[in-house]
């Protein structure tokens, strides 16, 4: 049966502020001022990203990728349907929201939503899966399937604390149930 | 019947076919949820009315409608699965074959949670698609 969920799970912590826009700087190449500008955002949040690793050690893979995935959907219309471009802030909002993740679950594959989000999946296998989709305003979307049971809902995030729902969420679907114990 | 020789109302036995243009939305086995969500402008998912074979026809399909834009391939499930989950397809030509998904979720009043059964209707559709690489 379908199943509803409106939770709310109260948090502050390390979230990490937009940059600040690139600067304009003229260099004699046929490279866009536009594109320029992306890659020199991206670069800074590469570096930026690896000064964590000691700090945030596999959570970085995903950070990796979130910003991978900014690089590949950083201008609208990349879906040939009108597609939003993925936005910083809420690559921002993703990677804050892993690092608060526990560390005995499982880290998510990353997506990309077509309104600008970022989607994150934990996947058990085709019949059992969890799907958020991020985006700044701190308020995430989720829906999951478990072998014929599903639900969707919504939860609060603000920076501090991994939502308690969707860990319980991500135990069940996974398997972690003692990370889920152990967090409750 | 329609300029491509398909008739208009999508019959229960067609398949539909979503272009995958972000490598995010599969992975080595499967078609994501992400393949599947809806345009947030226009509340309605594209698709093109075709199977996974021929795949050389369902790949030219894809540059016809995408133009520049380069597909990894398509998420196919079939349009009784669609409208098992409570959304219809619509034929829509031009391009030939092409049609939108539709009766998402919009709230105005609780837009996050509509977008959160939205969600888990991307995700029915995935767990169901046939996910065809080039």
């Amino acid at each position: 049966m379908p199943t509803t969920l409106s939770v709310i799970a109260i948090a502050a912590g390390c979230f990490t502020a937009c940059p600040a826009p690139a600067s304009s700087a003229t260099l004699d190449t046929a490279v866009s001022a536009e594109s320029r500008s992306l890659s020199e955002i991206i670069g800074r949040e590469r570096r930026h990203q690896q000064q964590s690793v000691a700090l945030y050690g596999a959570k970085n893979t995903v950070e990796s990728a979130i910003w991978t995935l900014f690089a590949e959907h950083g201008q609208p219309g990349w879906d040939g349907d009108g597609a939003e471009a993925l936005e910083m802030a809420a690559a921002h909002q993703a990677i804050a929201l892993i690092r608060t993740l526990p560390d005995s679950l499982s880290l998510p594959e990353v997506g990309v939503d077509p309104d600008g989000s970022v989607m994150l999946d934990w996947i058990a296998s085709r019949h059992r899966s969890l799907t958020l989709s991020v985006d700044a305003s701190g308020i995430i979307p989720f829906a999951w399937i478990d072998n014929g049971d599903r639900g969707h809902g919504v939860v609060r995030f603000d920076g501090m604390g991994f939502p308690k729902a969707l860990i319980r969420l991500i135990a069940d679907l996974t398997g972690n149930n003692d990370a889920a114990i152990r967090a409750a | 019947m329609l300029p491509s020789g398909l008739p208009e109302i999508v019959g229960d036995d067609e398949q539909v076919a979503s272009f995958l243009t972000s490598s995010s939305h599969f992975n080595a086995t499967l078609v994501k949820a992400g393949a599947f969500v809806p345009n947030s402008k226009n509340g309605e998912k594209s698709v093109c009315r075709h199977g996974a074979e021929p795949r050389a026809e369902l790949q030219r399909l894809a540059s016809v409608y995408l133009k520049q834009i380069q597909a990894h391939g398509a998420g196919v499930v079939g349009a009784d699965v669609v409208k098992g989950i409570g959304l219809s397809v619509e034929s829509h030509e031009p391009p030939e074959r092409h049609a939108n998904l539709q009766g998402w979720v919009w709230s105005a009043a609780d837009p996050k949670m509509g977008k959160a059964e939205n969600l888990e209707r991307a995700k029915r559709l995935a767990e169901k698609a046939t996910l065809v690489r080039w």
